[in-house]
């Protein structure tokens, strides 16, 4: 046989990782969630005085005190995976039966924290703000926005991890005895989570050592009294060693789920945060290779029990000589993500031109499982946009991925990635039918109501929706900015402060600014509906004048139905975002900057900036399900395009001419991150010229201005086959947008939409 | 003056198996081999031909209402039915066609419309050592045109190359010499009768161009297809590595490749109207393969399997 030049060892786990991977479901435990929100709910009734931050910390105290932990005689770590995947603010009630696969919508959460805003500001009916936030509230619930506080963070697991519980709760004792009774509260908050984070450790390590006595097998027995030292030292000290801080880590993580929304609860660059306790045990004899990776492989199922969670896990990128870093802990994440194709952690490569190639080998050779990670991240585009952002030279190098693909500095930056994202083709329907939405007939003013049929040229409709973009956009913000003063009153996260630089010192919450930066995303969706919708309307009705733009409107109300002929016309015969066409492409780059223009304007209360993103975690199925027919030719409630990528199916000329139509884009705007998905049948990666290709794709594309850039490798008749009967396909992972997921967990519309992307095949 | 335009079934962006790098191939109509195997059917007739697929028709009949000359037929039952001897490749039907059932295969493109396209990768072939490869087809029915574009792609700087199956007067070879880097020369077969029965013409001429090409100092790349029952022999392949052996211009041989038959084609045939010879064929085994390269290994030459 031919050797490749890209064969990396085949990987697969130890026999003591297959006993805990297999037993992982087992340790499941839904009560968890009800107990805690009750817990919640009673200390809040009990101080009814206290400021928010101060009921917060007791309910965490009480329920870390409380909550039932659990370790198996066969554990590598201490910490108990509960799989909830809500995403609600505390605390609301949670049925003792809760599912987390029902979760709220995220419309009910936003009207009630519309309804507090209101409250808050005490604002009437009448008042021009008040009027602002039931517009907002109602295009939550139309999905003209969405709207998703707090989460997506990467708190400062590295803090954590060099200065130990001990030294923070020392830190918060000396800005308790500086603070002034404004910021007292808000110091003792944090106190008291820091302290019951230690408490809690402490609980572990008494169940690890009464369970080490009790062990029969010798191997347990010793690995539980690691466990029980470790939890020893790392409650209040720094770990001494590469597994007590991996256990540091896990244990914060499992803390920080017991208080923040589980959403993108991201763990900066673990590599460089791990290797320098790799590196010192194995120079000491301490840690084999091997070693390593059964810990790293016992981290990876503790984060695989969260699904949907979008778990980041950052490595490589540039060292602080500014060259590409990697190192053995970098090798082992991909390998043990290789051998495990779970959809968590999400992997996140931050690549530099002088990536050596054996780690090319292990990224082609875990992009080739088709789970879709790694995904790429340029340095040379990333880097400047965070200090375009203002952040300081080295924490723009050092910045982690949170979430999808949204850059930020860990346990410096509090930046709401998440809090907004807009549909855009929603305001072209809104547009073309008097400012109702087509399948809900709920109002939303427009800037300017116009006589479609009084417009004269394809230029004064296009102004007119960058017009009114910028005032869908506008009027979102300002209703982001309402909710940011009130969720900081209503939702602070005191342990998550204790986690992140300045909240001590400065005696404020994290959600009041409490951190170094502090800013708030807003993100795009449905741009190539937008583009291919426009471009649609000027050949076919400016250019060809086969329609007026009334005649076209009716034809979207009817979804299409009896305009068939219309609609082959605008699906067919029209320029298309994604194939390398001017006409089409130039219209995304001026959208986008003409938006990027308005973001770069807003403030937000907490001093921080607004930042763009131009990806659409699944929102894009989810706002294409509430979105009725557009003129691009799609029907009422088809997914919108997924983030930049272009709408599914419609470029047909190959992944050069898609990635040529997004460089025309500049692409610097996008300080939230963006994403680039191709779609590759297994076949193509075979052989090495093709893998060599893609190497060399990639590289074009960053060096021309690409920011990120991932793979799906899986080919139609699966996904179809997966469709059909999912009990066959349990474990197949695939990348939806900005994160991976199993394919069979996904709504219907989301499948739909990754079965329609192109998929590029041997050429 | 310019040359006559022959049509294009697809210009192939992102290239990566006809030649070094990424690249864009241009697939020109019409060819004077009829190759059982071909993979790329639609290419075998010159002009622009209408392409009709079956699994993605829903037989809604749109068709039949556009077309100005009665091709197409619903019946009762929901079948699609072609009469192709009617068509006169007008293309109302594909453009119709809402499911993209129908397509007309065959563009025209004047030489700087295309060259336009084909500098659109142009970054893509710096990076990756790529560049424009001409196919087909036979690109050589073309030799005015072709070189032609070959000239003005290597005048804006681009590595050229031109896939042919050397079955064409030498004097066409002269006319794109100055203005290709590369050929990917096919040899097929080595005896001269099989190769009539399996590609309608003799393979005397095809010998003979690439002994005078290689002479001439033109770098080549040798393609055999390995497709069983017509050339799975090992006697085939020690006929064809000795012949090249013993070019004097063998080291203009940059490359020899073995390509494993695949099926991919095989569903192209029904959607042109035609049928296939190789329906059956499974791909050869890898140890035949194997075999075959170590014949030209031996030989010192640059084999692979591709």
């Amino acid at each position: 046989m031919t050797i490749s030049r890209w064969q990396v060892p085949e990987v697969q786990c130890s026999p003591r990782i297959c006993r805990i991977r297999d037993h992982r479901i087992e340790d499941h435990d839904r009560s968890q969630i009800p107990h805690r929100d009750r817990v919640y709910r009673e200390e809040f009734a009990k101080y009814p005085d206290e400021v928010a931050a101060m009921r917060f910390a007791r309910g965490f105290s009480r329920f870390l005190a409380e909550k039932k932990i659990h370790l198996n005689e066969y554990d590598l770590l201490a910490g108990f995976a509960y799989r909830y995947t809500y995403n609600t603010t505390l605390p609301i009630n949670m049925p003792s039966d809760y599912d987390p696969r029902y979760r709220p919508d995220f419309g009910v959460e936003s009207a009630r924290e519309a309804k507090e805003c209101e409250e808050f500001h005490g604002l009437k009916p009448g008042d021009a703000d008040y009027e602002k936030m039931e517009t907002f509230s109602l295009a939550v619930k139309n999905w003209l926005f969405k709207h998703w506080e707090s989460g997506h963070i990467l708190p400062g697991y590295h803090t954590v991890v060099s200065k130990g519980y001990g030294a923070l709760i020392r830190e918060g004792e000396a800005a308790l005895a500086k603070a002034d009774a404004a910021h007292r509260p808000y110091v003792e908050a944090m106190l008291m989570c820091n302290r019951a984070a230690s408490a809690y450790i402490r609980r572990y390590e008494a169940l690890a050592a009464q369970l080490a006595e009790q062990a029969a097998d010798p191997a347990c027995k010793a690995q539980l009294q690691q466990i029980a030292q470790a939890c020893g030292h790392i409650a209040e000290g720094v770990p001494q060693t590469f597994f007590e801080a991996v256990q540091l880590i896990w244990l914060t993580h499992e803390l920080l789920y017991a208080e923040n929304e589980p959403a993108s609860i991201s763990l900066g660059r673990l590599d460089q945060t791990l290797y320098p306790f790799y590196e010192r045990d194995v120079a000491e004899g301490r840690l084999t290779y091997e070693e390593a990776s059964d810990y790293i492989d016992a981290l990876w199922i503790k984060f695989s029990a969260n699904l949907h969670a979008y778990q980041n896990v950052t490595i490589g990128g540039m060292g602080r000589d500014g060259h590409f870093t990697a190192n053995p802990v970098t090798y082992i994440i991909l390998q043990a993500t290789r051998r495990l194709r779970f959809d968590q952690p999400l992997i996140s490569l931050r690549y530099n031109d002088d990536m050596p190639d054996p780690m090319w080998a292990e990224c082609m050779a875990l992009i080739k499982t088709g789970i879709g990670f790694p995904a790429f991240f340029y340095d040379g585009a990333c880097i400047p946009a965070k200090l375009r952002m203002g952040i300081a030279e080295e924490d723009a190098r050092n910045y982690g991925l949170i979430g999808c693909v949204e850059m930020g500095t860990p346990g410096k930056e509090y930046a709401k990635t998440e809090v907004l994202r807009i549909n855009m083709p929603m305001i072209l329907q809104l547009m073309m039918n008097h400012g109702r939405a087509a399948l809900t007939g709920d109002l939303f003013p427009l800037k300017e109501e116009k006589d479609l049929d009084s417009i004269k040229s394809f230029e004064e409709f296009y102004a007119w929706y960058r017009s009114e973009l910028l005032h869908f956009g506008g009027l979102a913000m300002d209703c982001i900015n309402l909710l940011d003063e009130s969720v900081m009153h209503y939702y602070p996260t005191p342990f998550l402060s204790v986690l992140m630089d300045q909240c001590y010192e400065k005696g404020l919450d994290v959600t009041g600014g409490g951190t170094v930066y502090n800013n708030s995303g807003v993100n795009l969706c449905g741009m190539a509906n937008v583009v291919d919708s426009l471009s649609a309307i000027r050949k076919v009705v400016f250019e060809e004048k086969r329609v007026s733009l009334s005649q076209l409107a009716e034809a979207m109300q009817a979804d299409y139905t009896g305009h068939e002929d219309l609609q082959n016309e605008l699906t067919k015969h029209c320029p298309k975002f994604g194939n390398d066409l001017d006409a089409a492409d130039d219209m995304m780059n001026e959208i986008v900057a003409g938006f990027a223009q308005l973001v770069d304007e807003y403030r937000n209360p907490r001093g921080g900036k607004f930042q763009l993103g131009l990806y659409s975690v699944e929102d894009h199925a989810k706002m294409g399900l509430r979105t009725g027919a557009t003129p691009d030719g799609r029907n009422a409630r088809v997914s919108l395009a997924n983030a930049l990528s272009p709408v599914q199916g419609r470029d047909q000329v190959g992944p050069t001419a898609v990635v040529n139509s997004v460089l025309k884009t500049d692409l610097r705007v996008a300080t939230n991150g963006m994403v680039l998905d191709l779609k590759f049948n297994p076949s193509f990666l075979k052989s090495d010229r093709h893998m060599d290709a893609l190497r060399d794709l990639i590289d074009t594309y960053f060096h021309s201005g690409g920011m990120e850039i991932q793979f799906n490798v899986v080919d139609r008749a699966t996904l179809m086959d997966a469709q059909e009967h999912p009990e066959k396909h349990q474990n197949l992972v695939v990348r939806v947008s900005g994160f991976s997921a199993y394919f069979t967990t996904l709504m219907k519309t989301t499948q739909d939409e990754i079965i329609a992307r192109t998929e590029y095949a041997n050429m | 003056m310019d040359a006559a335009i022959p049509y294009i079934s697809n210009l192939q962006r992102f290239s990566l198996d006809d030649g070094p790098g990424i690249r864009t191939t241009v697939f020109l109509k019409g060819c004077n081999l009829h190759c059982a195997w071909c993979h790329n059917p639609e290419c075998m007739v010159a002009g622009a031909t209408l392409q009709f697929i079956e699994a993605s028709c829903t037989a809604c009949g749109k068709c039949v209402s556009v077309c100005p000359q009665n091709v197409h037929t619903i019946t009762e039952d929901g079948c699609h039915l072609l009469d192709r001897t009617r068509c006169i490749a007008c293309g109302k039907c594909a453009y119709h066609c809402p499911h993209t059932a129908l397509n007309l295969i065959g563009t025209l493109y004047q030489p700087e419309d295309l060259l336009q396209q084909i500098l659109k990768d142009q970054k893509y072939y710096e990076t990756s050592g790529g560049g424009v490869t001409f196919s087909g087809g036979e690109p050589m029915l073309h030799p005015a045109y072709l070189a032609q574009m070959l000239h003005m792609c290597r005048e804006a700087g681009l590595h050229t190359a031109v896939d042919t199956a050397g079955c064409v007067p030498f004097s066409s070879f002269e006319a794109v010499l100055p203005w290709t880097n590369l050929f990917l020369y096919d040899i097929k077969l080595w005896d001269e009768g099989r190769h009539r029965a399996a590609t309608g013409v003799s393979n005397r001429r095809i010998l003979e161009n690439l002994d005078t090409l290689t002479r001439a100092g033109a770098d080549v790349y040798i393609r055999t297809p390995v497709i069983p029952s017509f050339n799975d022999d090992p006697e085939t392949f020690r006929q064809i590595a000795s012949f090249l052996a013993s070019l004097p211009g063998r080291d203009h041989i940059r490359l020899i490749q073995l390509l494993p038959y695949h099926s991919y084609g095989v569903g192209k045939y029904a959607s042109m109207g035609q049928s296939s010879r190789t329906a059956e064929l499974q791909p050869p085994p890898e140890a035949f393969m194997q075999q075959a390269l170590q014949l030209y290994l031996d030989l010192d030459l640059p084999a692979q399997i591709s």
